[in-house]
């Protein structure tokens, strides 16, 4: 294989898919990584694994299974590196939606001010499309904390919006 | 029901509660403003989640990724597929008019849904297209070399097959032979399909399939 072909071919898979996996990127990581470099991450790995795509679905939905299992692998190894259990409590934000701050907030603005784990579980759930059962797989928890996270965070979201 | 509906609230939001507790549910929503504020609430935010808009990001991320590329980060050619399929001759000849079928449709769609006049002279390449140059060139012809070597096996051994296996082992191989032929004459209008090149290489899949096993019945009669 040509390199310089087969670069061209991916860049042309990058352009077609890279606002989906930004987007993806962004609302689940808030304010806590880089976006933009974890996306870059994303399509890297992918072009490593493209030996590993059989055709079988659709090469977005590949990818963006690849995606969201690296995102949540970063959100992992960042809540390991800080020495704590990711586990989506952060009192100071919830403190901060209760005491107000969410003023003028769009629905992406007030998902970047969720908790983490509240905010993948939406993300994955409400815009994404995933299942309980799925999230509950991929983030290591049962269905039970992925439906308290989902109701919490739909709830924090009602109080930010409607400030 | 006592208090108010709390999470499950959100459980109605999605179709998650049935029989009498979805009927306690509503007679609490029906005599609860808080709780029916609060549903039609959720119920807002969950329509408006759906419809988010994807956002590209602010600036091109390509050139890093590229350099990435560069630095050695290697793709592995895709392999032809080596499943084995466990479908008798009729079942072969079916699935062969279901890929027929499909096929149609999916090529028409591709041809005239892509506009490749309109797309960058580097992606026009036949030899720069996604899947021919990232991993399917390297199997299609895989494909074709066995395909030949099995018709080859095939036709000294078709005296050993009945009629009827002949009849529809042809049907069969004359339906996935039609497919493939739209397959590639759609990919000579748009080489750098994915769907197209995939679709080509499945065709093919199936064609050794079928050759694999009516040359392993010919060769067991």
């Amino acid at each position: 294989m040509a390199a310089s072909g087969d670069q061209r071919a991916f860049e042309r898979l990058y352009r077609q898919h890279v606002a989906r996996i930004h987007s993806l990127t962004r609302r689940m990581l808030g304010s806590d990584g880089d976006p933009d470099e974890l996306t870059q991450d994303i399509f890297v790995r992918a072009w490593e694994r493209l030996g590993t795509y059989r055709g079988e679905a659709a090469f977005g939905t590949w990818l963006h299974r690849l995606a969201v299992n690296a995102i949540l692998n970063w959100r992992r190894s960042e809540a390991s590196a800080r020495g704590r259990i990711d586990d989506g409590v952060d009192a100071e934000l919830v403190e901060g939606v209760r005491s107000g701050g969410g003023e003028g907030l769009d629905l992406e603005g007030a998902i970047q001010r969720l908790p983490p784990g509240a905010r993948q579980v939406f993300v994955l759930h409400d815009v994404q499309g995933f299942k309980h059962e799925e999230i509950a797989t991929m983030m290591g928890v049962t269905p039970g904390t992925s439906k308290a996270q989902l109701h919490r965070a739909r709830m924090l979201l009602r109080a930010l919006l409607e400030r | 029901m006592d208090g108010h509906l709390g999470e499950r609230l959100s459980a109605l939001v999605d179709g998650e509660v049935a029989g009498p507790e979805l009927a306690a549910a509503e007679a609490h929503l029906t005599a609860c403003a808080e709780c029916r504020s609060a549903y039609d609430a959720l119920l807002g935010i969950r329509r408006h989640a759906q419809a988010l808009d994807d956002r590209p990001p602010e600036r091109d991320l390509w050139t890093g990724i590229a350099a990435r590329l560069s630095e050695g980060a290697d793709v592995v050619p895709l392999a032809p597929r080596r499943r084995r399929l466990a479908f008798s001759i009729p079942q072969l000849a079916a699935a062969a008019l279901v890929l027929m079928s499909v096929s149609a449709g999916a090529v028409l769609l591709a041809t005239h849904a892509r506009r490749p006049a309109a797309a960058p002279a580097a992606f026009s390449s036949p030899t720069a297209g996604p899947i021919a140059g990232l991993a399917s060139a390297k199997g299609v012809e895989s494909y074709d070399t066995a395909i030949r070597d099995l018709e080859t096996t095939l036709a000294t051994r078709r005296s050993t097959l009945d009629t009827g296996t002949v009849r529809a082992v042809q049907q069969s191989l004359g339906i996935i032979d039609a497919a493939i032929r739209q397959a590639e004459a759609a990919l000579a209008q748009d080489p750098n399909s994915m769907y197209l090149n995939s679709h080509l290489e499945h065709a093919l899949g199936r064609k050794l399939e079928v050759l694999r096993r009516v040359t392993t019945l010919a060769a067991a009669s």
